[in-house]
């Protein structure tokens, strides 16, 4: 019978100093076969191992039409992310997934949409990003706005510097007041104040949303005023996982076990679980 | 029908031919004041008295076991598969709260993914259920959870010691059917179906104190914000003992262990009642306070595994209560959800 908890090699092919404390890799699976064939959907999530220290877990920050390869991007906060941000390119490391639900692109199609991230939470958004942005004439008006505490504090400049450049692409960066250097050229307010007065098209329109939990609180009542429906506003949960199959216990809010029914989920279903997260 | 019986006498020595077969054997013996159930313990030694205080648990599903083996040398790493430690076991004179557990807890280790450490060993492993004729402890209400005395879920065999000198055999499942031979050189008598029925209601009887909780799982799901739970929970003090003792709880850790050229990666038992248990790296913790992490442990039994699973996880075996250091009743508790939602509070 085969082992569930058994994780894949993977080697560090590129790394990237993000910000004074967050780290994105790109991993390339050993194995031939897997590194052809492995598929997975933007929203799933893995879990990534030291040997030695243990497994943490992540989304998948790549998007799925890109082949060949998987990223990830993570701050080093605890033991695990912390050896994993001293690993270097060639390292060898574990990856157990894709695990979880996704954001049902093919559903987004012919809309518009906007995405809204703050800080660390712009990972698992680009996923869906680049997903979009591969496939881009398959939607209408695309909205980012992406904000930070600080300009430090802002991950995948080089994309973002990418995604201004697109005519296709409306960007929106914003730093939280006392956030921005002399150089600044971006916005300068919260997230949910930025959003507002960037007003996506919601007439037709999705939301991709992800932050940290008082900027999702803050962000949803100013996409409802804006037109959006909380079923058409998608978001992804975390919770602390260990084994990422339904199994260990630890994940669920309510009978949602975040890493099987989740971690993806609307503004709609959020609203009816219970207060457990 | 009738159904075969031995003498109560001769139970070590069958369960010493049960393990002849290359099984290896797990019974209840004392040590001190309490029962537990022991791998390997001397079959003499059988101490039928009351429930033990550990459950069959740790037999199908360890306390820590290895999951992952690894080497590296350099950026070199090679997994070694680690297979589980799953030789042929009989459980000898498992209660029937015990063995009722299996059937319990299967779905949660296959839904999707086979947790093949879980799914070898129970494959593995014979179930010889010592029926109570009577409820074992005061704090046993396996009848509050659709269960008897002399329930059979999970089990091979059922043994029921019909008069202090004679014990009954049924066997249940196919696997226990097998073994009619080894039962048979030990027969010595016949008793009649109507003698285990006799036998069944004398335990039902001794549990018709205990509610029915058929109303608990609906109340629970209006009552998440009750104030029940934070009066119930005051004076829990987190120790996980009824987490570790229960058949049926099954959350785990993973960690791993290393020395300096490769090691091993385990699971471990852990529990709802631990800060630990939910925290984030961030430092927000979805159940930070005792309260929350008790209402967990109530609805994932009561409310969310029947939703998800169609059972209730729990079989009422009563450890929680016996063994809670601090005299927390999980039984006072759901059956005051049963009161009040009969009150249609």
């Amino acid at each position: 019978m085969e082992n569930i908890y058994k994780p894949y090699l993977v080697r560090i092919e590129e790394k990237r100093t993000e910000t004074y404390d967050t780290t994105s890799f790109k991993l390339a699976f050993l194995d031939d076969d897997m590194r052809e064939n492995f598929a997975y959907h933007a929203g799933n999530f893995g879990e990534y191992s030291v040997f030695g220290e243990g497994e943490s877990t992540f989304c998948i920050a790549s998007s799925p039409t890109k082949k060949g390869y998987i990223e990830c991007c993570f701050r080093a906060a605890g033991r695990l992310t912390k050896s994993l941000a001293a690993k270097e390119v060639g390292d060898v490391i574990g990856f157990r997934g894709p695990y979880g639900n996704r954001f049902p692109i093919e559903d987004y199609y012919g809309k518009n949409i906007v995405f809204v991230a703050g800080g660390i939470a712009l990972p698992p958004v680009r996923s869906v990003i680049w997903n979009v942005l591969d496939l881009r004439d398959k939607f209408e008006e695309v909205t980012i706005v992406y904000g930070a505490r600080s300009e430090a504090d802002l991950v995948y400049k080089h994309e973002l510097k990418e995604w201004e450049e697109r005519g296709d692409v409306n960007l929106v960066q914003t730093v939280d007041p006392g956030g921005e250097g002399p150089d600044w050229k971006g916005q300068v307010g919260f997230v949910p104040n930025v959003l507002g007065e960037a007003a996506p098209n919601a007439e037709n329109g999705i939301a991709v949303l992800c932050g940290p939990p008082v900027m999702i609180r803050f962000t949803l009542p100013v996409l409802r005023e804006l037109g959006f429906r909380d079923e058409d506003v998608w978001t992804t949960l975390e919770n602390r996982m260990k084994c990422g199959l339904g199994k260990c216990g630890r994940c669920n809010v309510g009978e949602i076990y975040v890493c099987k029914e989740g971690p993806v989920f609307t503004a709609a279903q959020v609203a009816q679980m219970p207060n457990d997260f | 029908m009738p159904h075969m019986t031995l003498d109560r006498t001769d139970l070590p020595s069958l369960a010493q031919a049960l393990a002849g077969q290359g099984r290896r054997l797990v019974l209840p013996v004392r040590e001190g004041q309490e029962l537990f159930y022991r791998e390997g313990a001397d079959p003499a030694q059988l101490d039928l008295s009351t429930i033990p205080k550990n459950s069959i648990k740790e037999f199908l599903f360890p306390k820590c076991e290895k999951i992952l083996e690894y080497e590296y040398s350099g950026n070199d790493v090679v997994i070694e598969d680690v297979a589980p430690d799953a030789k042929p076991t009989v459980i000898f004179c498992a209660r029937p709260c015990d063995a009722a557990s299996l059937p319990v807890v299967e779905p949660l280790w296959n839904w999707d993914y086979k947790d093949k450490f879980f799914n070898e060993r129970r494959e593995q492993t014979l179930l010889v259920t010592y029926a109570c004729r009577t409820a074992p402890d005061e704090a046993c209400f396996c009848a509050s959870v659709g269960l008897s005395p002399s329930a059979d879920q999970g089990s091979d065999v059922m043994l029921y010691a019909v008069d202090d000198a004679t014990v009954a055999v049924r066997p249940v499942s196919p696997k226990g059917k097998e073994l009619e031979e080894v039962f048979s050189k030990f027969k010595k008598g016949e008793v009649s179906d109507e003698a285990l029925e006799a036998f069944a209601k004398e335990g039902d009887e001794s549990l018709a104190h205990r509610k029915p909780l058929d109303k608990v799982k609906g109340w629970l799901e209006a009552h998440f914000e009750d104030p029940l739970w934070e009066e119930k929970a005051f004076r829990c003090i987190g120790c996980g003992t009824c987490t570790f003792l229960c058949p049926t709880c099954h959350c785990f850790d993973i960690q791993d262990e290393s020395v300096f050229d490769g090691g091993c990666r385990l699971k471990n038992w852990d529990g709802c009642q631990f800060p630990l248990f939910t925290l984030h790296t961030s430092g927000h913790n979805p159940r930070d306070t005792q309260p929350k992490r008790y209402r967990q442990r109530i609805y994932h039994k009561y409310a969310i595994y029947p939703e998800k699973f169609g059972k209730i996880l729990c079989t009422g075996c009563g450890r929680c209560v016996a063994h809670c250091p601090v005299n927390l009743s999980l039984y006072d508790v759901v059956a005051t959800a049963q009161e009040r939602a009969e009150k249609g509070e």
